[in-house]
């Protein structure tokens, strides 16, 4: 077993490390719920401390040898684990579990709000150094990973045959009968909470180095449900139940994120399954499963799955293949789905019809990732190692992106076009921008309404992550320029219920233009609110992203007036010649999906690419796309202005105003440019 | 701040508290009566209302009756999953039911992607947005009608658990099932009636909190919220589940006001532990407490 990084695919290698992360978490876990009967759906946030914690060491104290960063990644997490287990121990099952479920919440909270995390960010994780000689690899970590797992799994065996671990059992059978035989109860539940909380530190310093980008977005409360279902999958109370179970819901996840919008149905129907048909878990079913077993289980599913392999680099006579990570569930899945089955996929199929690029056919992969940053880079690693494809399309949202930016450059393979537009992938040599980034944005916005529209005050709604906070250091920096300020700033939380207080605060500064840095949802939330309070002296200005059709559908009658800055052209009623092939391309291809803003710039990222590889002549390589991108000038899109791509691989810097007129958006401005 | 806006702000609050009021409601209902928890209470609000609104948009059906369609069918996915999924799992661990809802949750969120793909739809609604004068106060109607709407609902549950032969039955089960089945009370039908009528408090909640947060795929994300104030008021008391909606919807709204941007979303969870810790069984809820 020691042996098979050397000869195993790479991408199995990562993927046996976050098995090993996951089979820590899965012991502690088991520790307290299979041992001492207390479910925790606060698991995702202990993972979080160990993973900040030994992130910010590695960061700040560079020389500190990775055992003992793990080693203080567990003991911090133990140490908040503890302050906060000690008074909620006393409560019952299910209050504690409900107080789990809002300590996940809580920590979330902290690391977006806290600077030293960089808050909804992210923060890069550096590589593991070793002694100062250079630094972990693939199979380096894999080593850490396995080794600590090991030593986990060893310690755990033990406690489990002591009068330790008799007394957790004692417990998991009855606390009564177990007080009445002496054993004293309290403490056992506390050290069961402590250590429990010290394993999924660990665990979280190890994810920290395996992942190497963390965010908030990571940690959600549907990752504290995977951990509930290693165990149970695997059996409570059972040491090896936790290995097996952790590798099971591993590679479940794994392999499901081929399935895309079909991946939670088919997690959901295993869930119940596995409930309903196999209570105490495969360590029950299995009645004797011994720990060789479990090893071994663990090493063939890994090695199973490599049974998949593909071509080589992407480009054969006949084909290219390009995909990505994307949202398919979680909260961007509406957006991820339209930009690429019915946006990327929308183009490849009219240049397939049309007989290819330069005789080649282009195929799609995408997998799913629910928003989650290490999802996205075990997904990009697969797409790379096993799928080997030739560029990645089209991935969703900043987190996402950023984790996996380090790794894409590292093995020189384009990242083009990503739905994002935070300034943060500028200057990379494989990364070509999509949606014109946020600071042009605010740069053509404050430019136009300081500079023609002679306003002087300002206020700003913005979403509380990395694209509101985004725009929020933009817009005050452009201000500045012209010696103004910004009078009020109130930030939204994703998936919030009400906005009335942020609108009542704005209102009370009275801004002459309020910027609306939302998504659709909210942005018309906020317009109907202040339709409620009857505040009409303000004009409501939305963001590039937030402009778009979905947004005035929501709002109704709150949108009239309303003005924004708009990428696109009308995807529903522009005359534009590419608008209206786009058009007619969709009522061919997917006559049931109406046409939209984020499958109109999927189309036009396929555009995009397509252009690009047929420049690049027969001898496909990656090299020759991006000089090839590098030098398209004046490519006529018929969507947008003739565009050209410099060194500088922003391939979008326009935008036009736009003001709500009978439901529609009606331009006010010619294209607007930001160089 | 003025006084009319603080008025209007926490109005707002209580119109939201009384949605996660029902929540809490729908939840405490199940597990009075299996003891356990209902994650996927969230997404059965969110498939109702899709029903209804599939109705509305497909048929032409007026609103009224589309509520009617909603009502109907959560009461049916209630008494369908209760009967296929929920009812051999009872008399294992609370865990059981817990993780089988879980998936449900799962599998739930997934097929109304599926079905009407993950996009928001703006959901027609009884009242208005445009405010109207209440003294000196304004007012919007739809705040008021969520909150007379969910006010209604819960007067009619209250009627019906204290006068009715069913309502004395299910609160025999939640103190005690084993001496209610003794008194001959068929415990069985109280689990089935309490999901069914857990699903159609949810259905209404879902129809009056649509026009404001849309109809989508997340809106069954709501749930958490209603877990938080069942467990702020006391887990298993019903007017402790409306306390602690109300209290919850007003301090969610006034934290913003008062407090910086950095912790101000923390409020809600930090008062659940706080309470928690101070007062394990709710602001109105019975001391449940066991000495260990």
């Amino acid at each position: 077993m020691a042996s098979w990084p050397w000869v195993a695919p790479r991408y199995f290698v990562f993927l046996a490390s976050l098995i090993f992360v996951n089979v820590v978490v899965a012991l502690g876990l088991n520790l307290l719920s299979g041992y001492t009967n207390q479910l925790s759906f606060g698991h995702a946030g202990f993972l979080a401390i160990g993973a900040y914690t030994a992130a910010l060491t590695a960061i700040h104290a560079p020389r500190v040898p990775v055992v003992l960063t793990l080693l203080l990644a567990g003991v911090v997490t133990a140490v908040v684990g503890l302050a906060f287990g000690v008074p909620c121990l006393r409560l019952g099952g299910l209050y504690l579990t409900m107080a789990t479920l809002a300590f996940g919440f809580v920590i979330t909270e902290a690391i977006l709000s806290l600077d030293i995390t960089h808050g909804a960010d992210g923060l890069r994780v550096p590589a593991v150094a070793v002694g100062g000689v250079g630094t972990l690899g693939d199979t380096g970590r894999y080593y850490l990973t396995a080794a600590t797992a090991a030593v986990m799994v060893a310690a755990a065996v033990n406690v489990v045959r002591t009068r330790t671990g008799r007394a957790f059992l004692a417990l998991r059978e009855s606390e009564i009968a177990a007080e009445a035989s002496g054993v004293p109860v309290a403490a056992y539940k506390t050290l069961a909470f402590g250590v429990s909380a010290f394993y999924t530190g660990v665990a979280g310093g190890l994810f920290a180095f395996v992942v190497g980008f963390l965010s908030p977005d990571a940690f959600d409360v549907f990752l504290s449900v995977d951990f509930v279902v290693m165990i149970i999958v695997g059996g409570l109370g059972s040491v090896p139940g936790s290995i097996v179970g952790a590798a099971i819901v591993t590679v479940l996840h794994d392999s499901l994120a081929a399935f895309q919008n079909y991946r939670p149905l088919i997690f959901g129907v295993i869930l119940i399954a596995c409930m309903r048909f196999m209570p105490g878990g495969i360590a029950a079913a299995t009645r004797r499963i011994s720990m060789r077993l479990a090893v071994s289980l663990v090493v063939a599913l890994v090695m199973l799955s490599g049974a998949t392999a593909a071509a080589q680099q992407g480009v054969t006579d006949t084909e290219i293949v390009i995909g990505g990570s994307n949202s398919f569930s979680g909260p961007l899945a509406y957006t991820g789905e339209q930009a690429t089955r019915y946006g990327v996929d929308l183009y490849v199929k009219v240049v397939n019809d049309a007989g290819g690029i330069n005789g080649r056919k282009i195929r799609t992969v995408y997998y799913d990732d629910g928003y989650k940053p290490q999802e996205a880079v075990a997904n990009t690693r697969k797409l790379l190692e096993q799928d080997k494809i030739f560029a990645v399309i089209a991935p969703q949202g900043t987190p996402p992106v950023m984790a996996t930016l380090d790794y894409l450059e590292e093995n020189r393979v384009p990242l083009l076009f990503p739905f994002q537009g935070s300034p943060v992938i500028r200057g990379k040599k494989y990364v070509f921008s999509g949606m014109t980034l946020y600071d042009r944005q605010s740069k053509m916005m404050i430019d136009y309404l300081v500079g023609q529209r002679k306003f002087k005050t300002f206020g700003v709604l913005y979403q509380d992550d990395d694209y509101g906070k985004a725009f929020l250091a933009a817009y005050e920096k452009d201000l500045a320029r012209y010696g103004l300020k910004l009078g009020a700033a109130e930030p939204v939380k994703r998936g919030v219920t009400d906005v009335s207080a942020q609108i009542a605060k704005l209102r009370a500064a009275s801004p002459q233009v309020t910027f609306l840095v939302l998504t659709p949802g909210p942005g018309a939330q906020a317009l109907k609110e202040r339709q409620k309070i009857g505040w009409t002296e303000t004009v409501m200005v939305s963001s590039g992203p937030l402009t778009d059709e979905k947004y005035l559908g929501l709002a109704g009658d709150a949108a009239e007036g309303v003005e924004g800055l708009s990428l696109w052209p009308d995807p529903l009623t522009s005359d534009l010649p590419g608008v209206k092939a786009y058009r007619a391309a969709m009522q061919k291809y997917f006559d049931k999906n109406e046409p939209n803003r984020y499958s109109l710039s999927g189309y036009f990222a396929g555009m995009l690419f397509a252009e690009g590889a047929r420049r690049a002549g027969r001898t496909l390589t990656r090299e020759a796309l991006i000089g090839a991108l590098e030098n398209i000038r004046n490519f006529d899109s018929g969507i947008l202005p003739p565009l050209s791509i410099g060194a500088d691989h922003e391939t979008q810097k326009q935008g036009f105003w736009v003001r709500v007129e009978q439901g529609r958006f009606k331009a006010l401005t010619d294209w607007l440019k930001a160089d | 701040m003025t006084w009319a806006s603080l008025i209007h702000v926490v109005v707002s609050g209580l119109a939201t508290g009384s949605i996660y009021a029902l929540m809490a409601l729908a939840l405490v209902i199940i597990y009075n009566a299996t003891r356990t928890l209902n994650f996927a209470q969230g997404e059965m609000l969110m498939v109702s209302t899709f029903i209804g609104w599939t109705a509305q948009r497909a048929l032409g059906w007026p609103l009224a009756v589309c509520v009617v369609v909603a009502v109907v069918a959560a009461a049916l996915m209630g008494w369908a999953i209760e009967r296929l999924l929920i009812r051999r799992a009872v008399s294992a661990t609370h865990w059981d039911v817990l993780i089988i809802t879980l998936g449900l949750s799962l599998i739930l969120r997934s097929l109304a992607g599926l079905l009407w793909t993950h996009d928001e739809f703006p959901f027609p609604s009884f009242f208005g947005t445009r405010p109207v004068a209440l003294g000196p106060v304004r007012v919007a109607p739809v705040s008021l009608g969520i909150i007379g709407g969910s006010l209604a609902l819960m007067t009619a549950l209250a009627a019906l658990f204290r006068w009715t032969r069913l309502g004395r039955a299910m609160r025999a089960v939640a103190q005690n099932q084993r001496a209610a089945r003794l008194m001959g009370i068929s415990v069985e039908r109280v689990y089935a009636t309490s999901w069914v009528l857990a699903a159609v408090v949810g259905a209404v909640a879902g129809v009056l909190v649509a026009p404001v947060v849309f109809l989508s795929s997340k809106m069954g994300l709501i749930v958490i919220n209603g877990f938080t104030a069942a467990v702020v008021g006391g887990f298993g008391s019903m007017p402790g589940a409306v306390a602690g909606g109300m209290l919850l919807g007003v301090i969610e709204n006034l934290a913003p006001l008062y407090l910086p941007s950095g912790i101000r979303y923390s409020v809600p969870f930090l008062v659940l532990i706080a309470i928690l810790v101070v007062r394990p069984g709710g602001l109105l809820g019975r001391v449940e407490r066991r000495k260990v």
